[in-house]
């Protein structure tokens, strides 16, 4: 488990790097589970950023999904921004397409993940992917705590 | 040129027929109201109501404009943005037609759509929000739950995007933040509501970015500044979220209700001040010849007023749709906005090719 102090945006950047520190290509998907305004939205950002993602990542509660182009160590990264706000039901995920983009060379960003922790697990074993948790906490106005746990569940 | 429209981007299904901008009918099926219980939107919901709804909606049109589809010139439709799979029911919908009956299809983008509903006109040809046509340079702002963006345009379809939010829309910022109040969803006539009975400067809530030279918006932060508020005032409530645990930031059984009322009022006038201080700066800076805004906030009546106040400082003329049902999804504004689609030859030239677009931009 790694733990992060987040006094600035700018400290995102930390996680960002530990978060890529092994990445060479596979399909990852990034659980994020925190609360309103913990930095869900501002993690996803700096990670599109550090891979080159020119387009501006603007949250995606309300079209669930958005997708962006970027690059890491010369290979094409595709990211994936969900955001499970809004979903209810594990069907929905079956009619968003989930499993369809877990994919190698395919960075899945999951918002609100805690609602089907079950699921997502489930068709990352299916797909091979790696899956890493990212805990987002407040602790002040200035403060955030972000802990990342990589767990190998395949 | 009659034009039937169909609009399925989020939860309401809408229909309409307009010849040129004179709207002859519109028919909703919104089923807003079993939405509210959890606060959202459930996407799946949404496209079974698309698909039930679709078949009566475009018959009752027919009927109240007293045509037959074979009468139709062409079809409307939204292809995004929007919820892809709600999209995909009226797109599915609208292809079905144009084979059937031969007829050809402009795809409208939601938010061209959202701006051009300022000029929709009643059957009788009489402009609804007292608007004749767009003088352009026109200053566009287009302010609803997906989007929060600024538009200068230079003639008609001609939009070049001047400012937009860096993270959540101000209608997103609306309802979260009407949730952690126990309003429901969609939040935004309950905060107006509950801010008339509330002092706005009694809690001091932030306008992001307002000191940036550029037009852009960020509502995430004055999001996080009310759930501070509120947390400082009951005490920690939230817990770790749980699986399956929705309801984890409503705070309203620990609020009395003029606290509720003053965070109300103070998170809206933070709200407005935020907007205006960009659409001030753009005046400034572009010196249109009007500006119009769309998108279902500019159903608030606080804004409005506020958005009138500014304007006449600039002698700007200031045109939103009058009605809330145009400021909210409608069919009606796609008819309208189709009808400059079609008028510049912009038909889709293969059915096959068109297809929703979830994230489309202006």
């Amino acid at each position: 488990m790694f733990e992060f102090e987040i006094k600035s945006e700018k400290d995102m950047k930390m996680v960002v790097d530990e978060v890529l520190s092994f990445y060479s290509g596979e399909s990852l998907i990034l659980n994020c589970i925190g609360d309103l305004g913990t930095g869900k939205t501002t993690f996803t950002k700096y990670l599109a950023k550090e891979l080159g993602v020119t387009n501006i990542v603007i949250s995606p509660t309300f079209i669930i999904q958005k997708e962006y182009q970027g690059h890491h160590d010369q290979k094409k990264v595709n990211l994936q921004h969900i955001d499970m706000y809004r979903l209810v039901n594990e069907y929905e995920l079956d009619e968003i397409k989930l499993k369809s983009i877990f994919k190698p060379n395919t960075i899945v960003v999951i918002e609100w993940a805690n609602k089907f922790l079950d699921y997502i697990e489930k068709l990352a074993i299916e797909t091979g992917s790696k899956v890493y948790y990212l805990y987002f906490e407040h602790v002040d106005i200035e403060t955030r705590k972000v802990y990342l746990k990589k767990i190998e569940i395949n | 040129m009659k034009i039937l429209a169909i609009d399925t981007s989020c939860d309401d299904t809408s229909v309409a027929i307009s010849d040129g901008l004179n709207i002859l009918a519109n028919v909703f099926w919104s089923k807003m109201k079993l939405h509210s219980d959890w606060g959202g939107v459930v996407p799946i919901e949404a496209k079974r109501q698309h698909e039930q709804f679709l078949d009566p909606a475009i018959q009752e049109c027919l009927k109240q404009a007293n045509l037959k589809l074979e009468q139709i010139d062409y079809i409307a439709i939204t292809y995004g943005p929007g919820l892809a799979i709600a999209l995909e029911a009226g797109i599915t919908k609208a292809k079905e037609l144009s084979k059937t009956y031969n007829k050809k299809i402009v795809a409208v983008n939601h938010m061209i759509g959202h701006v051009y509903s300022v000029l929709a006109r009643d059957n009788e040809g009489n402009p609804i929000s007292d608007l004749h046509d767009f003088e352009f340079p026109l200053l566009a702002l287009t302010i609803s739950g997906g989007h929060t963006d600024m538009y200068l345009m230079t003639d008609h379809l001609k939009f070049q995007n001047i400012g937009q939010t860096l993270d959540d829309s101000v209608g997103e910022a609306i309802d979260k933040v009407g949730r952690m109040l126990g309003m429901g969803f969609p939040a935004g006539a309950k905060i107006e509501e509950s801010a008339k009975k509330g002092d706005a400067s009694k809690f001091k809530f932030p306008r992001p970015l307002s000191d940036s030279m550029d037009l852009n918006w960020s509502f995430s932060g004055l999001k996080t500044a009310v759930l501070y508020q509120v947390r400082k005032i009951v005490g920690d409530y939230s817990h770790k979220p749980q699986k399956g645990d929705f309801k984890l930031e409503d705070a309203s059984d620990m609020l009395d209700e003029n606290t509720i009322y003053d965070i109300s009022a103070s998170f809206q006038q933070a709200a407005i001040d935020s907007l205006l201080i960009k659409v001030e700066k753009a005046l400034k800076n572009h010196k249109p010849k009007m500006l119009v805004v769309g998108g279902g906030v500019i159903a608030n009546k606080t804004l409005r007023d506020q958005l009138d106040t500014l304007t006449k400082k600039y002698s700007t003329p200031l045109f939103f749709p009058k009605p809330i049902w145009l400021c909210t999804d409608n069919a009606s504004m796609i008819a309208v906005a189709g009808y400059f689609y079609a008028k510049e030859n912009r038909f889709v030239k293969n059915l096959d090719e068109l297809d929703r677009v979830p994230a489309l931009t202006i």
